[in-house]
């Protein structure tokens, strides 16, 4: 199925404790805490959790993309190099060449009065000295990787001229103009229609296929994840749960959290008059979390020590890490 | 393949964390935000005691608005005098002016926004719940007017009423002013009346007058009140506009705008005559749109 | 009547927006004329407002002069048409109107209101433009410094100076520069047209233009800070795009939208003369007429400059739309 994660290659992408809080009206909330993960080139990294997990916002910490209101702490090497909190000038030589970033919304995150053409050409031009021209053979070349069709009449358009899925190719052309090591996906997927996200996923195997770009795929989709992705975190309140190769996940989940979620997907087999399953209890709440263990009120399996300490992410298996106190599962 | 329990609006999360559990009801936590804000706080202040004074100085006072009194003609503010803010050109005392020229200002203000509110909601209202061509007819009818000039709107009306009493003065202003509120409470009311309470209340067949009443108007309201609060400013000032050019409040009565009209007269002799109602006028503006922007402020708060 | 709002299918709006140089050209000009259609109607009926909310008025031009004798007050109002059946005399004004006969003067006998409105219009429309031009450069200017330094000393400054600007009215600043500039420190002249000369239009334009680059910063620092949320804003900064490209290429048109619609009236609005501002530097302007008019009952007068100005305003509208299409590409044409 999947080639398993080339633990030899160098890193990428190094996350080390990274932890962010906003500033609220109602006190600070830590939407990412104690992060620590590694992706290396080639590799297609699945960051699944729920609304509010702070999968997006641990990747918006990396691009240095937070919200006024948000910091970041602990430490983020992009090939070996410290980036988080850099100066601004630092990291615009960095973004969108060295790692890029694609957004959710393929509608709105596209600037609506200026030509598709005239959008993808200024990153090559901010980032290299190159004429218009050559610039315009890059943008083209580009589009047609990601298979848009009529890539020429498509450079004059503007944003609202082309179809979601149209938008979502034009905003992987443009994070892939600058050729880079690390291509950011926040839910990449989720706005589309599911015949075009199935077209979506496909651009993304191809990019893993063809290039030795290394991908991070965040999303609340188990399916995606299981379609594309080496290796797999699952967050749950702002910390890693579960984290090791998509197969050992899948198939041998070490978190009652991620247990659940794969129990929830519906499958063809079950019986369609049955209630579908679902993680009982309510999403956390950031601003009062549980003592102990984040899950422990939803968590079918909680021990009176889990109200006590917060299990820490261990290494369960070879290269497969969860947080949980409950001993190895049978 | 999307798990179930698993939404994906990240947007409420992340961002914006404070939007969720939090235990206060939206109200209250609007309130504790504009209560934060220090200078929409101190403007409600500013307006309580500019009202409360207003109210009682020129009962309390010893002198009268009236009171003319030769020897002191355009003297000075001073303590010894006792003319603290001084005199004008008939030795009247200023101070005492001052404040009974808030009392007409501010219920100008008031009254013409009242008035410009009850006409706003009643037609915006009813033309968004209608709908149809009777909404188009309203709209256009609001799109005609619009067209005039608010200030020259007025002046028209003011002349062609003619009588210059503060009545006819509020009244004008308030008919003016609706155009907007209306608008607003149109939007509104198109979005509510498609709120499921609404639909329950048509199928128990509550006479329409009853509906809008109950269950319309309450809930649009709540839409206008920041415009509502930044236009008594607005009115206040157009009062003072029409007494600076003559066309609005007539002596004996007087108001800011009356007193600045004949301290500018008199500026190059006696400048407090310029600056005392000038400062009162200000202040009372400053205070309510301070008002104003807290309460948007506390009502949406994105923009902070 | 969408051509192209999000509602149509992205069949039409792709057929549509193909339309390139004389067709987007064709384009344009149907809009113009859709709108004219609804204007024109709109003038007549201010036109047929203002004549009868003046017609229904109580007392009459000729009251003042109460000693008249009848003969010639009948006389006189046969010279006016008083007489006349209000139909008639409507349709007479309108015909007249549309040959650009503004009719008499009641109290300037011997001056058309086309004359008034002719010698009267370049004072208010000079004061007014360099008002507007000097509060939308210093307002928009002042509007991004403080969206981009949001909630900085420099922030709070600027909001501090525009609120000052807004509440502050322009008859207190007015005879305050007046007493400050020409009294004290006689640098300017107080009052009086001089011809246009230069010194003269000082502080009435300064007067003017205060309240404007209050509101216009307001207005700029608002429509900034929406669009810097935008996803898009957020697009061109993962890009690795310079600030000054984030906030020129991709913030500066979106963010200037709601400063567009509030010029066009406004530019309107000073046109035809500040009432306060022209009354207090004494200056011959088509707001002094007005108020003049008003005060004196002299109709025609009134309805002249209502006229015009209502004009003005649905031009000033006209504009803003076009220009909507111009800044937007997604707004083809809106209602």
């Amino acid at each position: 199925m999947h080639s398993t994660p080339r633990t030899d290659d160098p890193p990428v992408l190094e996350c080390r404790d990274l932890a962010v809080r906003f500033a609220g009206d109602s006190g600070e909330v830590c939407a990412v805490n104690g992060v620590n993960l590694t992706v290396r080139a080639g590799e297609c990294f699945g960051v699944v959790g729920e609304s509010g997990s702070g999968k997006s916002q641990a990747f918006m910490a990396v691009m240095g993309l937070l919200a006024e209101n948000g910091r970041a702490s602990g430490s983020v090497k992009l090939n070996g190099r410290e980036i988080l909190n850099a100066p601004r000038k630092t990291l615009n030589a960095i973004r969108g060449v060295e790692m890029s970033f694609i957004f959710q919304d393929p509608m709105s995150s596209l600037t609506p009065f200026l030509r598709i053409g005239d959008q993808m050409c200024e990153t090559l031009i901010e980032h290299s000295k190159i004429s218009r021209d050559e610039a315009r053979n890059r943008v083209l070349e580009v589009l047609e990787m990601v298979r848009i069709p009529a890539a020429k009449r498509r450079f004059g358009q503007f944003p609202h001229e082309l179809s979601g899925g149209m938008r979502q190719r034009v905003m992987i052309a443009q994070a892939l103009l600058c050729k880079p090591a690390l291509l950011i996906a926040d839910e990449p997927t989720t706005a589309l229609d599911v015949t075009v996200q199935a077209e979506i996923l496909d651009i993304f195997a191809g990019l893993k296929k063809h290039t030795n770009t290394a991908i991070v795929m965040v999303t609340h989709d188990l399916g995606v994840i299981a379609s594309i992705c080496d290796s797999v975190a699952v967050m749950y309140a702002g910390r890693i749960v579960e984290r090791g190769a998509a197969e050992g996940v899948f198939y041998d989940p070490q978190h009652p959290y991620t247990r659940g979620l794969l129990r929830s997907i519906p499958s063809i087999t079950d019986d369609p008059n049955a209630d579908a399953q679902v993680i009982g209890g309510q999403p956390p709440n950031l601003l009062n979390l549980p003592k102990g263990c984040h899950f422990r009120p939803r968590c079918e399996n909680a021990m009176a020590i889990c109200a006590q300490e917060l299990p820490p992410l261990l290494e369960r298996k070879p290269q497969h890490f969860g947080a949980c106190h409950l001993e190895v599962t049978p | 393949m999307t798990v179930a329990g698993l939404d994906n609006d990240k947007a409420a999360a992340g961002a914006k964390p404070d939007a969720g559990g939090d235990s206060r009801s939206p109200a209250r936590r609007a309130f504790d935000r504009f209560m934060r804000n220090k200078s929409a706080v101190a403007g409600l202040i500013i307006i309580g005691l500019m009202t409360v004074t207003s109210i009682f100085v020129p009962i309390l006072s010893p002198k009268d608005i009236q009171t003319v009194s030769w020897e002191y003609v355009l003297s000075p503010p001073s303590l010894e005098t006792g003319y603290w803010f001084g005199t004008d050109v008939n030795g009247r005392d200023l101070f005492v002016r001052t404040f009974y020229a808030g009392r007409i200002s501010l219920a100008i203000g008031l009254l013409a926004t009242a008035i410009a509110f009850m006409i706003g909601v009643i037609y915006g209202s009813i033309s968004g719940y209608f709908g149809g061509a009777l909404d188009s007819f309203m709209m256009r009818v609001c799109d005609v007017l619009y067209a005039l000039p608010t200030l020259f709107f007025i002046i028209i009306l003011v002349t062609v009423l003619g009588a210059k009493n503060i009545f006819i003065v509020f009244m004008c202003i308030g008919a003016v002013e609706w155009l907007t509120m209306a608008r607003i409470v149109r939007g509104q009311t198109l979005s509510v009346k498609q709120k499921e309470y609404v639909e329950a209340a048509k199928a128990i067949g509550l006479p329409t007058s009853k509906i809008l009443a109950r269950y319309i108007v309450p809930n649009v309201t709540s839409a206008v009140i920041v415009y509502v609060t930044l236009l008594i400013p607005v009115n206040i000032l157009i009062e003072s506009y029409l007494s600076f050019l003559g066309l609005g409040v007539q002596e004996p009565l007087t108001s800011w705008g009356l007193l600045i009209s004949q301290g500018s007269v008199e500026m190059e002799n006696a400048p407090w005559l310029l600056f005392f109602p000038a400062l009162f006028l200000t202040v009372t503006l400053f205070a309510f749109n301070f008002i104003g922007d807290g309460l948007r402020d506390a009502l949406d708060p994105k923009d902070r | 009547m969408c051509f192209m709002a999000a509602k149509c299918g992205a069949v039409s709006s792709n057929a549509l927006f193909h339309l390139k140089g004389r067709d987007a050209g064709r384009v344009m000009l149907k809009l113009i004329a859709r709108r004219l259609m609804v204007a024109i109607p709109t003038v007549f009926i201010i036109i047929v407002l203002s004549f009868l909310i003046i017609k229904m008025a109580p007392g009459g031009p000729f009251d003042a002069e109460a000693e008249i004798d009848p003969e010639i007050l009948a006389n006189l109002e046969r010279a006016y048409y008083l007489d006349r059946p209000i139909w008639e005399q409507f349709w007479r004004y309108f015909t007249n109107l549309l040959q650009g006969d503004f009719g008499q003067s009641f109290i300037f006998r011997d001056r058309s209101v086309a004359d008034i409105i002719i010698q009267g219009f370049p004072v208010s429309a000079q004061i007014g433009l360099w008002a507007i031009f000097i509060g939308a450069f210093g307002g928009i200017a002042l509007g991004i410094i403080a969206a981009l330094r949001k909630n900085s000393f420099v922030d709070y400054g600027v909001m501090t100076v525009a609120m000052t600007g807004i509440a502050v009215p322009t008859f207190v600043t007015a005879p305050t520069m007046a007493l400050v500039f020409g009294l004290y420190l006689g640098l300017l002249p107080i009052s009086g047209w001089g011809g246009g000369a230069l010194p003269n239009m000082i502080l009435p334009i300064a007067a003017l233009a205060l309240p404007k680059i209050g509101v216009i910063a307001r207005i700029t620092r608002g429509g900034m800070l929406e669009v810097l949320r935008a996803n898009y804003v957020r697009t061109a900064r993962s890009k690795g795009l310079r600030e000054s490209i984030v906030i020129w290429r991709h913030t500066l048109r979106a963010g200037l939208t709601p400063v567009v619609s509030y010029l066009g009236p406004a530019i309107a609005g000073v046109m035809t003369g500040s009432v306060v501002i022209e009354q207090i530097f004494g200056l011959p302007g088509i707001g002094r007429s007005f108020v003049e008019g008003a005060v004196n009952r002299d109709y025609p007068v009134v309805m002249g400059i209502t006229i015009l100005y209502a004009t003005l305003i649905i031009i000033m509208n006209l504009i803003v739309d076009l220009s909507y299409r111009l800044l937007d590409p997604r707004v083809e044409m809106s209602k």
